[in-house]
């Protein structure tokens, strides 16, 4: 921590040469003296994908080590006990850690043993956060039976407590739309159907995110905080992000939630089986979408909606392996895609018997 | 009164562990290696179809499918059945034990207990041409009739697979969804969606008891 008064040469990285606090940073060490104001730096991690994430520059980092008036921060992060105490450490070190894309295996690792502590400091509940990456020779595809689905909504139950969604605002992911047999498209149906159903001469037909091939929503992400995963899903890093809810508008499916208010998840019905990209608790202010349950699918399990779904309308598999009920299903059904003009190529196809 | 007490008797003696009873009785089911599966749906026995019980479906890879027997809330039925009685035409639905049985499949009259369950032998089902087909292989039975369904589901485009996208195929019988005495889905109300407690979205209005569990686990 810096004794100094504030000075705002040292802030832009400009005052001395030698000992400069920007220097000092691990994640700028090449020591050319030139602070992170812009240089091209050896040690920054090969650019991956995406635009803002090139910049080797880590702002966040380097106004870390600044020591930016330890108030500034400390309020920031919620403690009010100074860097000494353990978990106020552990919040400023999750304050500013980097994007989850350009961390080593190494700072992965300590992240999640971070959340996984701060997480149990503030609710008492034990959670097993994971950072399990794609699997080689697999892109997740989803089939929905639109002559089997009987609207009965147990998927979305179970998705609202296997994703820790917002209680508080009943944030769901999968939305169930009731359609008069002889149109085609959600947007002639309703969500909020109150009788028995299956109903006569109704049918119905899910919405969640499709996992697109050609994804909107991540293209217009000002700070790369959304990116497609190997394995096609579409992740967000809520940490990352800045809450400027563009992807929301991108998205033609509306399939992106926002954090309004703090989500208020009651502490007994937080799932403890969760993952970085997925599941784990989210924040006011931060974007979340459906990622088909990555905590579970990457593990070899279905999405909680497949699994719950009790008319087997939902099924889920690898496309690239040619024996899936999947590649069956993409083989020998009708299938149709939800707007498919619009070049989004999702990965999610409505069949019928 | 006596018929509650010989209910009673009947539901105790199916309180016995369903696969010792199978393999004592050496079913077909119990030939195979069953192991068990955990979902969501709970622990399942699990055997592998014979190529030949889905030779018309151009499966190429072998699957496993959930045991039904164990399900069953009666079993074993030749406690009370040596046979299956023949229909007596007229007769009352209360003269047999199956009172809840209400048979909803097909049209009318066409079918009967002997359509399906073997009258020679109570504890297993039968094809049209009378071959005996254990209760695990009900989707035999099914496949006579419906046999798009049968392709479909062999192949994956319908029916329920359990707990693994990855891995060994393990799929629900026909009859773990479907209620073979009435195979048309229940209409229910939808299921309330999780929320904070006292607070009251639209669908936790409806009465709960109406969010009923899945169509075909339990039923007799």
């Amino acid at each position: 921590m810096s004794k100094k008064p504030f000075s705002f040469r040292d802030f832009f990285g400009f005052g001395r040469k030698e000992g400069n606090a920007l220097n000092e940073s691990p994640a700028s060490s090449c020591g050319s003296g030139s602070g992170c104001g812009g240089g091209s730096c050896p040690s920054t991690p090969p650019p991956q994908e995406g635009g803002a994430l090139h910049r080797p520059a880590n702002r966040r980092e380097a106004l870390g080590f600044l020591g930016l008036g330890a108030a500034t921060v400390a309020a920031a992060v919620g403690g009010g006990c100074g860097k000494d105490d353990p978990l106020t450490e552990m919040k400023f070190a999750e304050y500013f850690k980097k994007n989850y894309r350009l961390m080593t295996e190494e700072e992965r690792r300590e992240t999640v043993r971070r959340i996984e502590i701060l997480t149990e400091a503030a609710t008492h509940r034990k959670v097993h956060v994971k950072d399990t990456a794609a699997q080689p020779g697999v892109r997740f595809g989803y089939a929905f039976n639109i002559s089997r689905c009987k609207g009965y909504g147990e998927c979305i139950e179970a998705c609202v407590k296997e994703n820790n969604q917002d209680r508080g605002t009943n944030m769901q992911y999968i939305r169930i739309f009731e359609v008069d047999k002889g149109q085609f498209s959600p947007e002639h149906g309703k969500t909020e159907y109150i009788h028995e159903v299956g109903a006569p001469g109704k049918f119905y037909m899910g919405t969640q995110c499709f996992q697109c091939g050609n994804p909107p929503c991540t293209k217009v992400c000002p700070v790369g905080a959304t990116w497609q995963e190997p394995d096609g899903l579409v992740v967000v890093d809520y940490n990352w992000c800045i809450g400027c809810r563009y992807c929301e508008a991108a998205c033609p499916y509306w399939a992106r939630r926002f954090n309004w208010q703090e989500p208020q998840v009651p502490a007994a019905d937080i799932n403890p089986n969760q993952h970085y990209l997925g599941n784990r608790l989210r924040r006011q202010g931060a974007m979340e979408k459906c990622t088909w349950c990555i905590a579970r699918s990457r593990d070899g399990r279905q999405p909680a909606c497949a699994e719950a779904c009790p008319t087997g309308a939902r099924v889920f598999g690898n496309i690239l392996d040619p024996d899936s009920e999947i590649s069956y299903i993409l083989k020998n059904k009708k299938v149709f895609r939800l707007k498919e003009d619009l070049g989004t190529e999702p990965h999610f196809w409505y069949y019928m018997d | 009164m006596k018929t509650r007490g010989l209910i009673l008797l009947l539901a105790l003696s199916a309180c016995r562990p369903a696969p010792e009873a199978s393999a004592e009785m050496k079913l077909p089911a119990a030939q195979g290696q069953p192991c068990a599966v955990s979902d969501s749906q709970g622990l399942m026995k699990v055997k592998r179809v014979p190529a030949e019980d889905v030779a018309r479906t151009g499966v190429k890879q072998g699957f496993e499918v959930a045991c039904r027997i164990p399900e069953l809330k009666r079993w074993d039925c030749s406690g009370c059945h040596t046979a299956i009685p023949e229909r007596r035409e007229g007769a009352a639905r209360g003269d047999l034990m199956h009172t809840d049985i209400v048979l909803k499949h097909a049209q009318g009259s066409t079918m009967d207990c002997r359509s399906c369950h073997d009258e020679k032998d109570a504890r297993q089902l039968k094809l049209m041409d009378g071959t005996p087909v254990s209760f695990d292989a009900a989707y035999r039975v099914c496949a006579q009739c419906h046999f798009q369904q049968h392709r479909d589901w062999a192949n994956g485009a319908h029916g329920k697979r359990l707990n693994q996208w990855q891995g060994e195929r393990v799929v629900l019988s026909c009859t773990g969804c479907h209620n073979p005495h009435s195979p048309a889905f229940d209409k229910r109300f939808p299921k309330a969606r999780p929320t904070l407690p006292g607070t009251r979205p639209y669908s936790t209005e409806l009465p709960k008891e109406l969010g009923a569990p899945h169509g075909g686990h339990g039923h007799e």
